[in-house]
C-alpha cells in the first residue's frame, strides 16, 4: 500500500541530490526515504520544535531551502510564534512538513491530533497551506513548495489517499461529478468519493484559497451542502478532546461527521 | 581601534542615543545604553562588516534579540554610514524604518526583533549554514538577562553545543534587570555562567563597559562563546539600575 510519506520524501530526495542546498530537518519522526539523503542534507535535530523553526529560518536567510517534518501540532501550534516572526515575517523559503491531519492518530489523543493547524496557519501572513488529496498530488506540492521559495505549510494525511496522476494543482481546487456537492480536503476526499453518493469539491489549496467564486462552483452542480472536515469550529457543537482511543471512524462517529 | 578611542567613540555614541530618545520623546533607552559599550566594541574592534554593502557576503552577522535595545544599534550604524545620520531624527515618526524594535528594513541589521528568544536559533542557523558552506565569518548574538528566562533561549543552547557551532559568539546584557523588576524578583537567573557552561558552552565574565575587558573575552573557541557582561542598565542617566530604566524616559530627558 502506498505511503505519503514516500510520495513526499522520494520527490524531496529527488530534488536534493540536485540541489545541496535543500536541507530536511526533522523533529524526531522518521520515514525510509530519509535514510537516503544526501550527507548534510538531512538533519534529525531532535524535540525542540520551536528553536528548529528558528534555525530553519537562519538557514533560509542564508540560501538554504528548508523542509520541517513533524507531528502537526508539534510543528504549528507549538511553536507558532516562531513561524510568524521567524519565517513568515522573513518571508523564508522554509515549507513545514506535518504528520498527520485530523484525528490521523486517533489513538493518541489530543496532544497528536491536528485540528487547530488550519485555524492558526490560516492566520499566519503569506503562508501557503496545501492539503494534498493524492499520492502525486502531494509531489506536486513538494515540487511547488521548493520552487516558490517562501512560507508553506504541508498538511499529510495517514490514510489512504486517491491514487491518481493529478500534477497540476495550480487552480487550488477541483471537482467530482455533479450533482449536490460536499467541500472536503486531504484524505476526506478519498473518503467522500467512495461513500457518499454526492459531487466532490476537493479544496488541496487552503491558503491561499481558491480566487474562485462559489457561484462557479453552483453553476456546475446542483447546489452546495456543505463542508466536511475534521475541525473543531463551524460545525455548531461545543468542541470536546478526545482523550480516549478509538480508530478514526470511532471518532468521526463520536463527533457527528 | 585603542581603547581609549573606543570610549571616545562610546561617548558619542551615548550622547547621540540619549538626545534621539530625548528628542522622539519614547524608546527603550536602559537596555540600550547598557549594551552600548559591547555594541561599539563590536562594531568598531570586533566584526567585519562594510557599511556601503550591507549585504557583503563575507560579513560577520550581528543578531541584537534584545530588539527593543536598538536605539543605541540605530546610531552607531548611522555613525559608521549605513544611512544617513539625518534618518535618526526620524526615531518612531510615521513611516520611518528606525521602529521601537530593530528590524531588516534598517541596513546593516539582519533580522526583524521584538519577540524575545528568538535571536539565538536564528544565529544558529546563520552559523550551522556559514559551516556548511565552508564560509569564515562569525555569528554574533547579543541576547538580555530578562530574555534568557524564555525556555527557547536555551533550546538553542542546546543545539548549538551539540553541533559544536565554534563560529557562534552570543553576548548576554547581564544588567540584572527585567521590563518591571530585577530578574532575580522574577525567574533567578544565578548562577549563570554556570548554566551556559553545563550546556557545553564557552563562559567568559567580564565587566561590560570596560573596553579592555570586552576586547580581550574574544578569542576562538572550538566550541560555540558565551560572553556574559555585566552591564548598569540606563547608565548615564538618572535611572540607572531602576526598573524604569527599561521604557521610560528619564526626568532630565522629558520635554
Amino acid at each position: 500500500m502506498k505511503d505519503i510519506k514516500d510520495s513526499v520524501f522520494y520527490t524531496l530526495l529527488d530534488i536534493a541530490k540536485l540541489d545541496k542546498n535543500v536541507i530536511v530537518l526533522s523533529c524526531d519522526l522518521g520515514a525510509y526515504a530519509l535514510s537516503e539523503f544526501p550527507e548534510g542534507q538531512f538533519y534529525n535535530v531532535g524535540v525542540a520544535e520551536q528553536n528548529t523553526m528558528s534555525v530553519a529560518t537562519g538557514l533560509a536567510l542564508e540560501g538554504k531551502s528548508v523542509f520541517v517534518y513533524g507531528i502537526v501540532p508539534f510543528v504549528t501550534t507549538r511553536c507558532l510564534e516562531q513561524i510568524k516572526m521567524d519565517i513568515c515575517v522573513h518571508k523564508a523559503s522554509v515549507c513545514i512538513l506535518g504528520y498527520a491531519a485530523g484525528y490521523s492518530y486517533s489513538y493518541d489523543g489530543p496532544s497528536h491530533q491536528g485540528l487547530e493547524d488550519i485555524a492558526v496557519m490560516r492566520a499566519m501572513t503569506g503562508m501557503t497551506i496545501y492539503s494534498p488529496s493524492s499520492y502525486a498530488m502531494a509531489s506536486a506540492m513538494v515540487r511547488s513548495a521548493y520552487e516558490m521559495k517562501s512560507p508553506c505549510y504541508i498538511r499529510l494525511d495517514k490514510d489512504p489517499l486517491l491514487d491518481d496522476d493529478c500534477s497540476d494543482i495550480s487552480s487550488g481546487y477541483r471537482m467530482f461529478g455533479k450533482g449536490t456537492q460536499v467541500i472536503v480536503t486531504g484524505a476526506y476526499v478519498k473518503f467522500a468519493l467512495e461513500h457518499l453518493s454526492l459531487g466532490v469539491v476537493d479544496v488541496y489549496r487552503i491558503a491561499p484559497f481558491p480566487n474562485v467564486p462559489f457561484s462557479s462552483v453552483l453553476d456546475e452542480s446542483d447546489g452546495l451542502l456543505g463542508a466536511l472536515c475534521e475541525n473543531k469550529f463551524g460545525n455548531g457543537k461545543t468542541h470536546t478532546f478526545h482523550l480516549e482511543a478509538g480508530s478514526r471512524r470511532y471518532i468521526n462517529g463520536r463527533i457527528g461527521l | 581601534m585603542e581603547h581609549n578611542q573606543l570610549v571616545q567613540v562610546a561617548e558619542r555614541i551615548r550622547a547621540k542615543t540619549i538626545a534621539m530618545v530625548k528628542k522622539a520623546q519614547g524608546g527603550h533607552l536602559g537596555g540600550s545604553l547598557s549594551a552600548l559599550e559591547l555594541l561599539v566594541a563590536l562594531y568598531y574592534s570586533i566584526m567585519r562588516v562594510d557599511p556601503k554593502n550591507p549585504k557583503w557576503d563575507g560579513r560577520d552577522r550581528f543578531i541584537l534579540s534584545k530588539a527593543h535595545a536598538c536605539q543605541s544599534l540605530y546610531v552607531i550604524l548611522a555613525d559608521l554610514g549605513f544611512f544617513p545620520e539625518e534618518e535618526l531624527g526620524m526615531f518612531l515618526k510615521d513611516g520611518s524604518r528606525l521602529g521601537n524594535h530593530s528590524s531588516y528594513l534598517v541596513p546593516g541589521v539582519e533580522v526583524a526583533g521584538g519577540s524575545l528568544g528568538h535571536g539565538l536559533g536564528l544565529a544558529c542557523g546563520m552559523a550551522w549554514a556559514a559551516r556548511m558552506d565552508g564560509k569564515t565569518h562569525r555569528v554574533y548574538c547579543m541576547i538580555g538577562d530578562g530574555e534568557s528566562q524564555e525556555g527557547s533561549v536555551w533550546e538553542a543552547a542546546m543545539f548549538a553545543a551539540h553541533h559544536r557551532l565554534a563560529n557562534l559568539i552570543a553576548i548576554t546584557d547581564y544588567n540584572q534587570l527585567g521590563s518591571e523588576d530585577f530578574v532575580e524578583n522574577t525567574s533567578d537567573l544565578h548562577p549563570l555562567h554556570l548554566k551556559w557552561q553545563s550546556f557545553g558552552w564557552d563562559v567568559r565574565g567580564i565587566d561590560g563597559h570596560d573596553f579592555a575587558d570586552i576586547t580581550r573575552s574574544f578569542y576562538p573557541s572550538p566550541r560555540p562563546t558565551m560572553i556574559i557582561a555585566n552591564t548598569i542598565k540606563g547608565r548615564g542617566t538618572s535611572l540607572e539600575n531602576k526598573p524604569q530604566s527599561h521604557h521610560n524616559i528619564p526626568k532630565e530627558l522629558k520635554s
